[in-house]
């Protein structure tokens, strides 16, 4: 009896503090692993009573605010490590330290396609270039819970590469990702993008398909800008045993001007983010509509060359490599810029696109609207 | 609102319960029918109408019907007037959308769907006054003459929405006078916490694994099958049963006995037994209400068949508007009326593990024709149970085995007397019990937190 009431007393307790706690947490929060703002004050209204959304809101607030939420998060991620599951909220736990994401079903790709085809024959004179590196659901297959569904990447990508118009260059990174693979670490283990190695392997690719004099990883002065990287994909399981990734740059000797929306750097990275937990963002300085990425003195085999680059985050650690080969690159996020990509094309005297997004994305990022 | 949202949990129930025990006993019954009106309300507040002409409209019946106390044509007419407005609510609101879908299929026919949402709770509650309507005209129970109290009746939070359905002479006497004991409130909470174990933990965990076999149905493996829709009865069973059991414990702590709901049907030795086991307020709902009244088995064997292909239908068909769920009831009556007059001899002399097997087997096939609205994803679905055309095993039933194999496990066991067998066997160790509790109760609101996944089912009731 006496148990019994100590127990009773203890949750109620518990339950008060968690909800005094949640009403007196601060309006506006940023969920750091997240990534993203908590949810917002709901607005009470007569509408948003009535259809649903209020009530809605009301649990999301409180969701996003009770107390220690990551920590129990993972507890979860604890509790479900030790009844033995290789899958947690939509995420594989694979070998060698791996987090990967579970793929989508029936996915459908014929919106990129569509819309690269018909910017392509709208600017006849441009050289168009399509990269589509699949995901380490794909690449790293060998890595995955014995029996996990692993998607259908390989089909889809030799899908998108069969239904491309025939002046259309298509990079085939897959073969030399898969190469990459057995050397390099080519993926993040806890985030969804490929790594700078991973994007070397198919800058490799396209320097070969281009004609390019193809370097070497020696070529480069390598740097590890921080070994403490826990990515996307990590947040999604929240295991405390995560080991963290680390996050490597190039440099290739070719002294470029960046003119980001408002400012001019000389560089294409970002070290703020370096100490924040969205550490990818360190390339490219994350979410720009437009960026213009010009050679100080031009070099004689890129002169009079300008690229277009239309891309998903995958390419924020690919076009350093670019630099070398273009006099100007301009660097569109499509989901941002509104004033589409022919525009650009004229108005800059674009003479070589490259359209670069994941597999995993590809079929749903809200930017290929904006392509053509 | 769900018994499972934070909001639920750490917000309505706290407060409720504050009001509720701090005010005087008359005026309980007042805080109990603000709250379940919020409760009601939560989400989609225009069908708090329905529950009120529901309550309206039983109300007077019984009052009428006590009047005309001599004359039974005029409580004849009183009773189906309830039974017609009840039955009408439920065909409008829950049934409506199905019918007129299915009278477009005739060429030359097209009326436009009005897709009327689903009131929640609407088959409960509308079971609920009917009962209480054929009670007071079978002079089973007296109208009640306190609107107030009839209100809180029909409309009490806690089996509102999922039930167990509870007649209103199972909780008359409580709710005028009940009496709130520490013992009594304490049982309740640990009741509605294993209750929240069952759902959150269980059900939703095994659920997961129920989704996955409806993504690749076509595709499925015989093992995977099979493997899907024991899933699915783990599923359907901790989600209801402990939804039940959330509603029995809160009921507790309220002061109300409210009738248990489940009794451990998958130790059942023969598909009647199951239903005796299964959804027993329904059960015995339709048992009451329609199988005896029509002559259950006392008119002779033809009739009898009629009667419980009636009552399976029905039942059936209550549990959703779509046509899935009436070959569903169909299914039990056939294997009901084999069961009583073709194998009953037969089934005397089988062996009692025999009887399980082929008990859990029916059951299991029963479940995927509940769960898979669609005929022709169903057909895909049973034909991988019945053939090989999906291979016999596959990587899939390994990778399902190893991601679920503790939640099965557990779910097996819990689906038998365990814990009851515990508490008899385990003498003291107080403290242990409460702090395996406590553990449970923590974990229980963590994966609630985890709340990407946490759909409820009975919407479609």
């Amino acid at each position: 009896m006496k148990a019994k009431k100590v127990m009773l007393i203890v949750i109620a307790a518990m339950i008060a503090v968690c909800s005094v706690w949640t009403l007196f947490a601060p309006k506006d929060l940023f969920l750091d692993k997240e990534n993203r703002p908590a949810a917002s004050a709901p607005k009470p209204s007569v509408q948003a009573l009535f259809d649903g959304t209020l009530t809605e809101d009301i649990e999301d607030y409180l969701i996003d605010r009770f107390p220690a939420r990551e920590n129990l998060m993972s507890i979860y991620a604890v509790i479900c490590k030790a009844m033995g599951k290789t899958e947690v909220n939509g995420v594989y736990l694979c070998d060698d330290g791996y987090y990967i994401e579970e793929p989508g079903r029936d996915k459908d790709y014929g919106k990129l396609v569509n819309a690269v085809n018909a910017l392509e024959e709208a600017n006849p004179d441009v050289h168009f270039m399509v990269m589509t590196p699949p995901t380490a659901v794909t690449v790293l297959a060998d890595k995955l819970p014995d029996g996990a569904y692993a998607g259908s990447q390989r089909e889809d990508y030799q899908k998108i590469r069969a239904s491309l118009n025939e002046d259309i260059a298509f990079i085939d990174c897959l073969p030399a990702l898969e190469d990459a693979a057995s050397a390099y670490q080519v993926y993040y283990r806890t985030d969804h993008h490929w790594t700078t190695y991973g994007a070397f392997a198919a800058y490799l690719e396209l320097c070969r398909e281009e004609g390019f004099e193809v370097p070497g990883i020696s070529d480069y002065n390598l740097e590890d800008v921080t070994d403490s990287f826990l990515g996307t994909v990590d947040a999604k399981v929240s295991d405390p045993s995560a080991d963290p990734d680390t996050i490597t740059t190039i440099d290739n000797n070719v002294p470029v001007t960046v003119e980001f929306p408002g400012h001019s750097e000389e560089t294409l990275y970002n070290s703020k983010y370096l100490t924040e937990r969205d550490k990818y963002s360190f390339f490219l300085d994350n979410i720009n509509d437009r960026i213009v990425i010009t050679q100080q003195e031009p070099l004689p085999s890129a002169k009079g060359k300008t690229l277009l680059v239309i891309k998903d985050s995958y390419a924020n650690c690919f076009v350093p490599f670019l630099t070398a080969n273009y006099e100007k690159i301009i660097v569109l996020d499509t989901r941002y810029y509104m004033y589409g990509a022919s525009s650009v094309i004229e108005a800059e005297g674009v003479t070589d696109c490259l359209v670069l997004y994941n597999l995993n994305t590809a079929d749903t990022d809200t930017g290929i609207a904006g392509i053509y | 609102m769900v018994f499972s949202s934070i909001f639920f949990l750490f917000f309505f129930l706290p407060a409720f319960f504050l009001c509720y025990y701090l005010v005087p006993g008359k005026a309980k019954n007042v805080i109990l029918l603000l709250a379940s009106i919020i409760f009601y309300a939560w989400g989609e507040p225009k069908y708090v109408i329905l529950l009120v002409i529901s309550s309206v409209v039983d109300y007077i019946n019984g009052r009428m019907m006590e009047k005309f106390d001599g004359n039974d044509r005029v409580r004849k007419i009183f009773l189906i007037v309830s039974v017609v407005i009840n039955l009408s609510l439920l065909g409008i609101f829950k049934y409506s959308g199905l019918f007129i879908d299915t009278i477009d299929f005739i060429p030359g026919i097209s009326i436009n769907n009005p897709n009327l949402p689903l009131p929640i709770g609407i088959s409960f509650f509308t079971f609920q006054t009917m009962s209480y309507s054929i009670d007071v005209y079978r002079r089973e129970v007296k109208a009640e003459h306190n609107f107030l109290n009839y209100m809180t009746y029909v409309s009490m939070f806690p089996q509102l929405i999922a039930g167990p359905i509870v007649r209103y002479k199972d909780v008359s006497a409580e709710l005028s006078c009940r009496k709130i004991t520490f013992d009594l409130a304490s049982d309740g909470f640990i009741r509605f916490g294993m209750g929240l174990f069952k759902k959150v933990i269980i059900a939703n965990g095994i659920g997961l694994l129920w989704d996955n076999c409806l993504e690749n149905v076509g595709s499925l493996s015989f093992a995977s099958a099979w493997l899907g829709a024991v899933a699915f009865a783990f599923k359907i069973y901790f989600d209801f049963s402990g939804y039940s059991d959330m509603a029995i414990g809160l009921g507790k702590m309220m002061g109300f006995k409210y009738p248990e709901n489940f009794n451990y049907p998958y130790i059942a030795d023969s598909v009647t037994d199951f239903w005796r086991r299964w959804h027993i307020t329904l059960s015995s709902w339709f048992k009451s209400y329609v199988y005896i009244p029509l002559g259950g088995s006392r008119k002779g064997t033809a009739r009898t068949v009629l009667n419980l292909i009636i009552v399976w239908g029905l039942t059936g068909f209550w549990h959703g508007a779509s046509w899935n769920y009436l070959l569903w009831g169909a299914f039990f009556a056939a294997v009901l009326i084999l069961e009583k007059f073709v194998f009953a001899k037969i089934i005397e002399k089988t062996p009692s593990v025999v009887r399980h097997i082929v008990t859990i087997f029916l059951i299991l096939v029963s479940w995927v024709i509940f769960a898979v609205e669609d005929f022709s994803s169903m057909g895909f679905y049973l034909k991988s149970m019945f053939t090989f055309t999906g291979g016999i095993c596959d990587g899939f039933f390994w990778y399902s085995l190893r991601n679920y194999g503790v939640i099965l496990i557990a779910a097996t066991l819990l689906s038998g007397p365990l814990y009851p067998e515990l508490r008899k066997r385990v003498k003291g160790v107080y403290w242990a019990k409460c702090i395996v509790f406590a553990v449970l109760f923590v974990i229980s609101v963590v994966f609630l937190l985890k709340n990407t996944y946490n759909p409820f089912l009975y919407f479609r009731f």
